[in-house]
């Protein structure tokens, strides 16, 4: 059989000629009723890929691309092997879970052809990188890449019941992101490694091991073609262009002398001719990288100061068995996975949430300070001090920034140089942070009132709900819903005030409530997640912790991801209340959880910030501060902004 | 924080309360403050985001002409080839009107007792009587003491409780024999549909001229197809009857459940596998679009599984969806 593969993205050099034939879909065309076509990414012997615009989102541009394979090849064999491909491919996608593999988000067929909507993901092929750069890469970028892929690859080899096996690892099958992150594409020749089993030869001339010309496929066939491309991409000599199995005759540092004799040691051993010679898996090799990269780290390490830092691991699952360890024997030291972009030290502990502007980020500290960083490297730009302290987030609106103190003020700071516009005051502390729509102002204060002001500060309404309203409202185009310590959650009408309706926890809702799908979401000191019908208050379900909720629940999708303080982050099916995953940590988890790309992120009183998987809550990575983490993270552009108990605020790369 | 903390009467709790006393509180705003201005108290919404309410008007009319609310027709019969109607089905539909209208409150459930079983009709009848009986009790009678919004069992838990409790009771009433029924419910509360689901029988979302299955049928035939090892012709004649989940045939029973918001107008349809198992989903959804009252559509989709052959009991619950 000859080789049976699809490709996302041609070789630079086929795109140009292959665009020009015929494709099966015209830009306008649409599918599904929902997917427009934009425009064509590539197109191959079986099948093309699309770029395409998801209608589902009318208001704004999201894109997908979209893998068609045409399934009506003339030859019974070739169709049914090339349906078959396409499901493979479509259930590997679905069943995986890793940042460096793209999502596939709907799967169907339409006519003689199926479809595979996957992410777009934005940047470049190796392959494109290689033919536009007449640089050699630099070690340090390689490595960076080369763990990246070892831990995608570990991701693969590591699958249960079997691994598998990538088969195609070469420049063309590997993207540069937008973010500079490594992702791999076209999983069309990916196969479960069956151990028995032989298989046909599949893969790309001169990045394909030996033994996959044999039909074997081994998670060690993958190291070899991880070794193929770091060789290609550090010598630039094509191994397509090459004698097949050459490499040991062509060293890199005979072309490249600015490589390390250890890096290249571990190139050489990945293009082992015997697969016996090589890393078993890509584990192996990770581990091997690793040390290459913390020698040379010891090195430079001296000069890491001020600026952005990311060590080549902040993108790496984390292994969990070591991390374990380290969780059970807190005193003993965990190097930081990842280096803070910039710290700010204020002079008491940092418990709300900062706010981030295009150029600034403000956060409120127990030192009665409102401060205002820069947000590219955290320099002190103005503070505002109240006569209490901070403990809500501000609010930026209309080039103001909106507080609420615990000296019981709600305040108006011009956002330039921190200046008062107004303050209105209530009659006792505000731990609620205010939310603004339709230019109006909405809040709690533990006078147990829920005020409505206008854009400059007057009162427009207030209802009292009996109780301290310590919860930031979730503000809706028609209605308002809180907590308050009383144990009632309330909705009121955005209009009046009125109460729409009300329903009950059995201890306080500190908690702050947030709405998606008509479904109103809380957490309560009674340990209990309850959902509602935001029309009716009804409950819908229940989902109980061990300890009470702080925490404020946030919503990605289906997933509804709430800390308890019995030291677990929960992530619950939005639809049915049922527990999809918990992650532990050795803490409180007061934070209220935020999620950026597939990534969940959140403090715990451990002392630590940690990152964990969406889909399965495996932890990607975690970063240690001096103190208790009760703030929640706010992240904006891949930068994770939070304060700390050890009073400083961390700027780090999410 | 304080779990003996006293909680407040909910009727006490009154919005417009500001005009009560500004006890100084206006005094305290720096800026200019105007009490006049100050006293106006209502926020308007801007008109592009308004008309989203869900409350139901007494006059309003829909644009199809009929009153809204909830309003439901079903057809069920023994079919052409066999000799009893196992079937069950229950509709309850409730609506109010004045200051202070109920949520929209309707109750549909489909039950098609095993063919092939002793008693398969008893085990149908029971099902839905009992389920029914439950979900009026946790939730409907609630609604009419006004305790709505408070200390009520989540819905979920409810919808599954119903099934649990028709299962318990088709199991208790005949342990030994092995009758069985499937038992589709389908509760509207307010403008969400929650659903709890065992076994074949379909509940179906048709909006805009769309037919859509709301629930997975527990077949051999889907698990094959889940799997993805569809069954051939052959196998599919030989399997289509197996049924890996029903109520009544042990001591518990798995139950799926399922919700929706719904949409301001639209249809559902509830119907046993004498209907969906020999017409096919684009057929109904053709009657479905015609311009026909909701009985006379019952008798339509009816008709057309007679048609088909009418070889299993046949059962159609039609729900007319007028929210606005």
């Amino acid at each position: 059989m000859g080789r049976l593969t699809t490709r996302q993205l041609t070789s630079k050099r086929n795109r140009k000629k292959k665009l020009n034939q015929k494709s099966g879909l015209q830009p306008g065309d649409t599918l599904q009723e929902r997917y427009r076509i934009v425009g064509t990414l590539g197109v191959g012997g079986f099948s093309s890929v699309y770029q395409a615009r998801d209608m589902r989102f009318p208001n704004v541009t999201k894109l997908c691309a979209i893998k068609e394979m045409v399934i009506s090849a003339p030859d019974p064999q070739i169709r049914e092997l090339t349906i078959k491909s396409f499901e493979r491919e479509a259930s590997m996608l679905a069943m995986l879970d890793h940042p460096a593999i793209p999502d596939i988000s709907d799967y169907f067929t339409e006519k003689d052809r199926s479809y595979l909507v996957i992410d777009l993901i934005r940047g470049k092929d190796l392959e494109a990188w290689l033919d536009d750069l007449t640089d050699f890469l630099d070690q340090e970028t390689a490595l960076d890449w080369a763990l990246q892929l070892c831990d995608v690859l570990a991701h693969l080899h590591n699958q249960k019941p079997q691994p598998i096996v990538f088969r195609d690892m070469k420049p063309s099958n590997i993207m540069l992101d937008q973010y500079s992150r490594i992702r791999i594409i076209d999983f069309g020749i990916a196969k479960l490694f069956e151990t028995d089993r032989k298989g046909t030869m599949i893969g790309t001339e001169g990045y394909s091991p030996p033994e996959q010309y044999r039909g074997q496929a081994t998670p060690a066939g993958d190291v070899y073609a991880l070794g193929a491309t770091f060789h290609h991409l550090l010598t630039r000599q094509d191994p397509r262009l090459e004698p097949p199995f050459t490499f040991a005759e062509r060293p890199i540092s005979a072309v490249n002398p600015h490589v390390t004799p250890a890096f290249e040691a571990v190139i050489m051993r990945c293009l082992a001719y015997d697969p016996n010679d090589r890393y078993h898996d890509a584990s192996a090799l990770k581990e091997a990288l690793l040390v290459v990269s913390r020698a040379k780290e010891a090195v430079v390490g001296g000069e890491i100061g001020e600026t952005a830092v990311v060590t080549p691991l902040s993108n790496n699952a984390s292994r969990p068995a070591e991390t374990k360890v380290a969780a059970a024997e807190p005193d003993k030291p965990v190097g930081n996975l990842v280096k803070p972009i910039w710290t700010f030290k204020c002079e008491d502990e940092i418990r709300a949430k900062a706010a981030v502007t295009e150029d600034m980020v403000l956060v409120g500290a127990y030192d009665n300070n409102l401060y205002a960083l820069s947000r590219e490297r955290g320099e002190f730009i103005w503070k505002f001090p109240a006569s209490d302290g901070f403990g809500s987030s501000p609010y930026i609106y209309d080039g103001s920034a909106l507080i609420g103190s615990v000296d019981k003020h709600l305040y108006s700071l011009n956002l330039k140089n921190g200046r008062v516009n107004w303050r209105f005051a209530a009659n006792a502390p505000i731990y609620s942070s205010p939310v603004v729509r339709f230019d109006h102002i909405f809040f709690g204060s533990d006078d147990g009132n829920l005020y409505a002001l206008s854009s400059q500060g007057r009162l427009v309404w207030k209802a009292n709900a009996y109780g301290q309203v310590r919860s930031t409202p979730f503000v809706d185009d028609e209605r308002i819903y809180f907590g308050t310590e009383g144990g009632y959650i309330y909705c009121l009408e955005l209009s009046s005030g009125k109460v729409k309706w009300q329903s009950q926890a059995k201890r306080a809702v500190t908690s702050s409530p947030t709405v998606a799908e008509d479904i109103v979401l809380v957490g309560s000191m009674d340990s209990t997640i309850y959902a509602m019908d935001a029309g009716s208050g009804w409950t819908i379900w229940r989902t109980r912790t061990r300890r009470p909720i702080i925490s404020s629940p946030t919503v990605h999708g289906d997933f509804v991801l709430i800390g308890s303080s019995d030291g677990n982050l929960y992530a619950v099916d939005l639809v049915t209340g049922r527990q999809l995953w918990t992650y532990e940590t050795n803490g409180q988890v007061t934070s209220s959880p935020a999620v950026w790309e597939d990534s969940v992120y959140f403090g715990s009183t451990d002392g630590h910030i940690y990152c964990v998987s969406l889909r399965k809550g495996e932890l990607r990575w975690r970063f240690e501060t001096g103190g208790p983490v009760i703030s929640s993270p706010v992240i904006e552009e891949g930068i994770l902004y939070i304060g700390s108990s050890d009073n400083t605020l961390y700027a780090l790369p999410a | 924080m304080n779990e003996s903390a006293p909680l407040t009467e909910p009727d006490e709790l009154n919005g417009d309360s500001f005009a009560d006393e500004l006890n100084g509180l206006v005094d305290e705003v720096e800026s200019s403050m105007d009490e006049e201005n100050e006293m106006t108290g209502i926020i308007e919404i801007p008109s592009a985001k308004a008309g989203q309410n869900d409350e139901v008007s007494d006059t309003g009319a829909s644009s199809f002409g009929a009153a809204p609310g909830l309003r439901a027709a079903y057809r069920t019969s023994m079919g052409l080839v066999r000799n009893r109607n196992e079937d069950s089905c229950l509709i309850f539909s409730s609506g109010s009107g004045g200051h202070f209208p109920l949520l929209p409150f309707g109750l549909y459930i489909v039950a098609d007792g095993m063919g092939g079983h002793a008693n398969g009709h008893v085990a149908s009848k029971t099902a839905t009587r009992v389920a029914a009986r439950h979900i009026l009790d946790k939730i409907y009678l609630p609604l009419l003491y006004d305790a709505g919004g408070l200390n009520q069992t989540p819905i979920q838990e409810v919808m599954v409780d119903a099934v649990q409790a028709a299962n318990t009771a088709v199991f208790m009433t005949d342990p030994e024999s092995d009758s069985g029924t499937t038992l589709t419910i389908a509760l509207v509360l307010g403008q969400r549909l929650h659903v709890a689901h065992v076994g074949d029988s379909r509940l179906y979302m048709w909006v805009d001229g769309r037919l859509e299955a709301v629930t997975n049928d527990h077949t051999l035939v889907q698990r094959m197809r889940d799997v993805g090892q569809p069954a051939d012709d052959v196998m599919y004649d030989q399997i289509k009857h197996v049924v890996l989940r029903a109520v009544g045939q042990m001591e518990e029973v798995e139950v799926d459940t399922y919700m929706r918001l719904l949409p301001k107008n639209g249809k559902l349809l509830v119907c046993s596998d004498g209907l969906c198992g020999f017409v096919s989903d684009e057929e109904m959804q053709e009657i479905m679009n015609r311009d026909i009252d909701i009985e006379t559509m019952a008798d339509t989709l009816s008709d057309a599984a007679m048609s088909a052959g009418g070889y299993d009991n046949i059962t159609a619950v039609i729900v007319d969806l007028i929210f606005e």
